[in-house]
């Protein structure tokens, strides 16, 4: 039997109760009440063999309910001792496939790991795969097994193995391998985690952006932490960050191949990223708000620019020029425009109104009365806050509109409306700074983006799987808590003889007590 | 003669002590003491009637009632109930010690309740009343006096006292609590916690003057039963002398010490001839008032 440390060692922190019966006997002995008689010639001092007999007594009561909390504290730690095990029986050496495998380019920052693996396997100790349903076999010869999780590939290892037999486990030490919750292990693992050292990089998302150029954020991650970065790239092209490269290629099946480069080379990612332009934006304006599609303008170009969203290209019609009854579908290019902005006097056309019904938003800033407003509203919950110094009231007012923003009297602000698959939404103000602080404020391209990204498509339909490193404490394995543990295990033995221990000299506590005067 | 009286008509000390009225308080001690009581009356010579008998020879011839003879040609001696007009001297001891409390109830308490009893009952048997309350190595006294104006004066001054020094020597208590005139009956209540032989003396002397005397010592429970529990000090209050120990420990020594103290009081007092009552302050106050009538009935 040997010793194997302790299952939930914080319990060892109620030894600090202790201090509790240690204080309540140096109190009472320090403490002596004042008692006024009338007379103490009966009285003699108690320096008797009896009064030696009490405090001795009560030293050993002491003693007593000190061991009590000690086993107590001890027994909720759960100590663990792992006993001889059978003959024959040795520790099992547990190694990933790809500790084996990438032994050549992991070997210089591993050194440590190593040897100890070669140390146990040259001490006879058999050798098992950490992989799924993978048994024992030759180091030099690793089974081609999938990366899996660690953790569970542990635990289906320890209820393989026969009991009291302890585990040296040589793995990765990345988070991807780590996923989950820890297993309760009632066995003494050994941990030896091999470092990466090398940086690993993932696509993370790509952005489609107007004239078929993407916004790729590639994720990067090594010991020391995860980054991210942008790189604007072509289809078809390359784009360069330093020693970082990626180039995008067109896939099968709509789908686009993006390849990392610059200094180790990493798996190639295929992200479902549309090959064709996103839907763009459209702003249609009356000659004399002119300057109010210039704000809308410049705020959508920054949110299609941010590659936060995929946003095709912004496109200024003045209504001169576009056709008399437009139509979405007419106004974004090659796709229908995911948002199109009506900034005039007149009344919306139905059509633009109808072509809505099939998906996008539209925004109209329609007034038919103006007049001075002081009021404020936050377009984000949680955002900057706005000024509105002028509103109107559209003439007719809509049906089935719901307010989202009003000023301090209730009155609409800006109302929205469902048009089949989208949505009108109704500024009660103009797009200008002599009617509200909102396009110049940060908040209006934050609204922008919150309205493009309900109307337009997802980015990409899938976020490659990453491989981020593990945190440090990711690394080792947490111990079996006592209550977890099973009902036959050594550990949980050894705890509930502790409680029997604890509660028989609790019993015998109560029982000097009873017979010792305070 | 006394038959038994039911122990819910007295009230437990503790309460009574709650009551500020010490003449209340004396008057339900005493009534309720007496509904249980016959009152011892002897005929004799007096002023109250009683009956007529036949004139014997060797009686007063002055006793002859002549109006009866004029009526009657006999002669008929007048009987009257005899007048036992004694003193009653009432000493309570208010030194320090007396300020010891058990229960809420000090014995200082406790005495000025039985003090003001006896007072009251000595009254109304039409008694004389002296009082003297010994405290700060002096006695305060009230000389004897017969009505109610002398017990109202007891009374007051008993409610006036507060413990304080300690117990006089015989030279000064001797010399104003004796009467070598009459016999008395004199009641001392106290803890007699004194230093020296002097209240064994005093009494002795009082009894060999040939007057009747009872002695009250008053005990608190937690004294007789030592009930006190750990680590204590003890402090003397009339000598402020602390001793310092666990009560536990100190019990044994210190009961059979007490044991052999309250025997030896017993035992040399009733060799005196001095009657001795152990009252213990949880007792109701029926017992003392019992053997005072008692003594009473004993002088002439």
């Amino acid at each position: 039997m040997s010793w194997a440390g302790w299952a939930s060692p914080a319990w060892l922190g109620a030894l600090g109760l202790l201090a509790v019966p240690i204080a309540v006997h140096l109190l009472s002995r320090g403490r002596q009440r004042r008692v006024r008689v009338g007379s103490v010639r009966w009285l003699a001092p108690a320096a008797t063999a009896r009064a030696r007999r009490l405090r001795l007594a009560r030293r050993g009561l002491l003693a007593l309910r000190c061991l009590v909390l000690a086993l107590v504290a001890a027994a909720l730690a759960g100590p663990r001792l792992t006993f001889p095990a059978g003959p024959g029986a040795r520790d099992w050496v547990l190694v990933a496939p790809e500790v084996a495998a990438e032994r050549g380019r992991l070997e210089a920052a591993n050194r440590e790991p190593y040897a100890r693996l070669d140390a146990l396997l040259a001490g006879g100790a058999p050798l098992r795969w950490l992989a799924p349903g993978a048994g024992a076999g030759e180091l030099a010869t690793p089974p081609p097994a999938p990366a899996a999780d660690s953790w569970s590939l542990v635990q289906e290892a320890s209820r393989a193995a026969p009991p009291a037999v302890a585990f040296e486990v040589f793995a990765l030490d990345r988070a991807a391998s780590l996923r989950g919750a820890r297993p309760q292990i009632d066995r003494q693992v050994v941990w030896h985690a091999v470092v990466d050292p090398a940086p690993n990089r993932w696509i993370e998302r790509a952005v489609p952006l107007a004239g078929s150029r993407l916004a790729v954020f590639v994720g990067e991650s090594d010991p020391a932490g995860t980054r991210y970065r942008r790189l604007d790239v072509a289809a078809g092209a390359a784009a360069r960050d330093g020693e970082l490269e990626v180039a995008v290629e067109d896939g099968p099946e709509g789908r686009r191949a993006f390849v990392i480069g610059g200094g180790s080379l990493a798996a190639d990612d295929a992200l479902a990223v549309p090959q064709r332009e996103p839907p763009g934006a459209a702003i249609l304006f009356a000659a004399e708000r002119a300057a109010d599609a210039a704000y809308v303008q410049a705020g959508l170009e920054a949110v299609r620019d941010s590659g936060a969203v995929a946003l095709g290209a912004v496109r200024p019609l003045a209504l001169g020029a576009a056709a008399a009854e437009p139509s979405r579908q007419d106004l974004g290019g090659p796709e229908p425009a995911a948002l199109v902005f009506w900034l005039s006097p007149d009344p919306v056309p139905a059509a633009l109104r109808e072509s809505v019904t099939a998906g996008g938003v539209l925004v109209s800033d329609q007034l038919a009365r103006s007049e001075p407003c002081d009021c404020v509203v936050r377009p984000l919950a949680g955002g900057l806050p706005v000024r509105f110094d002028r509103r109107g009231d559209p003439d007719p007012p809509l049906a089935a509109a719901a307010a989202l923003w009003e000023d301090r009297h209730g009155r609409p602000l800006l109302e929205a409306e469902r048009l089949g698959d989208g949505a009108w939404l109704r500024l009660h103000s103009r797009f200008h700074p002599a009617w509200t602080d909102l396009v110049l404020s940060p908040a209006f391209p934050a609204w922008l983006l919150e309205l493009a990204s309900d109307a337009s498509p997802a980015a990409s339909a899938r976020i490659a799987p990453s491989d981020r490193r593990a945190a440090p404490d990711q690394a080792t394995p947490r111990r079996a808590a006592a209550g977890a543990a099973a009902p036959d295990a050594p550990g949980a033995q050894t705890g509930r003889w502790l409680w029997l221990g604890a509660a028989a000299l609790l019993a015998l506590e109560r029982r000097v007590a009873a017979g010792t005067p305070a | 003669m006394t038959r038994s009286v039911p122990q819910s008509r007295f009230l437990a000390p503790a309460t009574l002590a709650a009551i500020h009225d010490l003449r209340l308080v004396a008057r339900r001690v005493v009534e309720g003491f007496l509904a249980g009581e016959h009152v011892d009356r002897r005929p004799g010579a007096g002023i109250e009637f009683s009956q007529y008998r036949g004139f014997e020879p060797g009686d007063d011839p002055r006793t002859i009632d002549w109006r009866a003879y004029a009526r009657s040609d006999r002669f008929y001696v007048r009987e009257a109930e005899v007048e036992r007009d004694i003193t009653v001297r009432l000493v309570l001891d208010a030194t320090a010690s007396m300020a010891h409390e058990d229960g809420g109830v000090r014995k200082l308490d406790y005495g000025r309740m039985l003090t003001a009893a006896l007072a009251y009952l000595a009254d109304r048997q039409g008694d004389r009343v002296s009082f003297h309350a010994v405290l700060d190595g002096t006695t305060a006294d009230l000389p004897a006096r017969r009505g109610r104006r002398g017990l109202r004066r007891v009374l007051h001054r008993l409610e006036g006292i507060a413990p304080s020094g300690a117990w006089p020597p015989w030279e000064t208590l001797g010399r104003r609590i004796t009467n070598v005139r009459e016999k008395e009956l004199v009641v001392v209540v106290g803890d007699l916690y004194d230093r020296g032989p002097e209240m064994r003396r005093g009494l002795a002397t009082l009894r060999t003057l040939g007057h009747e005397v009872l002695v009250l010592h008053l005990m608190a429970r937690n004294e007789l039963d030592f009930t006190y529990r750990g680590d204590l000090a003890f402090e003397d209050l009339e000598t402020g002398a602390i001793v310092r120990g666990n009560a536990e420990a100190m019990r044994p020594g210190y009961l059979e010490r007490l044991g052999a103290s309250l025997e030896r009081w017993r035992v040399e007092l009733l060799e005196a001839g001095v009657t001795y009552e152990l009252l213990a302050l949880d007792r109701p106050l029926d017992l003392a008032l019992r053997s005072f009538l008692l003594r009473r009935g004993r002088l002439p």
